[in-house]
């Protein structure tokens, strides 16, 4: 059980890191929304459209 | 129509071209729909393209192959790399003016429409331009596109019938329409 809690906490802790040092680089996805060219769907093109 | 001008040209094409595009469907043509991009790509589009031959150094344009491109704005960024893109520069892209996609078999994101409309947005707001031509390709079938800027963050596309590369009078076609837009870059880089 505790061991299921911890890795919840580490699990979110990581999380945070990530988008913390996303936000450094200055790639912050969830204030600028990223698109591959290889990735991208037609209802994406249509929302930068 | 706004491909009339692009299609309608009036560009004639000489027998040992067509001798060459007949072999390149003889020795193809029933292998296309089983080629994986790869094969498509080195047995059936590049000798297309390197007999029409974007590789002009005296002008300074060629032809590059995954190319990475990004477009950032204060509201979206695109990125990646394009497959095929007809540009100023020997050395480094400098000013890019066609592009081609094509479809990606194995991906799980294989539509190269969209892909190729975000990387025709990317060019021309890198350009600054109101229009820009494209083509996406999948399988033996092509379909070409002109993306057009309205205004900020405003655009329209156009998309063209299919053309089939496995027919004769349609390869014809194709390889007219990619001529077409060489010589409309080499008027562009003379001007």
């Amino acid at each position: 059980m505790n061991s299921e809690i911890e890795l919840k906490q580490l699990k979110k802790e990581i999380e945070e890191l990530k988008q913390q040092f996303a936000t450094l680089k200055g790639q912050d996805k969830t204030q600028i929304p990223t698109y591959r060219y290889s990735q991208i769907r037609d209802d994406s093109v249509k929302k930068v459209i | 129509m706004i491909f009339d001008n692009w299609f309608n040209n009036d560009i004639c094409l000489t027998e040992e071209i067509v001798n060459y595009l007949q072999q390149l469907i003889e020795q193809n043509g029933n292998l296309i729909e089983d080629y994986n991009e790869e094969d498509l790509k080195i047995y059936y589009i590049t000798p297309l393209l390197n007999k029409i031959n974007f590789l002009l150094k005296d002008k300074e344009i060629r032809g590059f192959y995954e190319l990475p491109m990004t477009y950032k704005t204060s509201q979206f960024i695109l990125n990646g790399t394009c497959d095929f893109v007809v540009s100023k520069g020997l050395v480094e892209s400098k000013k890019p003016y066609f592009f081609i996609q094509e479809f990606k078999r194995h991906e799980e994101y294989g539509n190269p429409r969209p892909q190729l409309l975000a990387e025709l947005i990317t060019a021309v707001e890198l350009n600054d331009w109101k229009f820009i031509k494209g083509a996406y390709i999948t399988g033996g079938h092509w379909h070409f596109a002109i993306l057009e800027k309205l205004e900020r963050h405003k655009y329209q596309y156009f998309i063209s019938q299919n053309f089939d590369s496995t027919k004769i009078e349609d390869l014809k076609a194709i390889y007219k329409n990619l001529l077409f837009v060489k010589n409309e870059i080499l008027v562009m880089v003379d001007t």
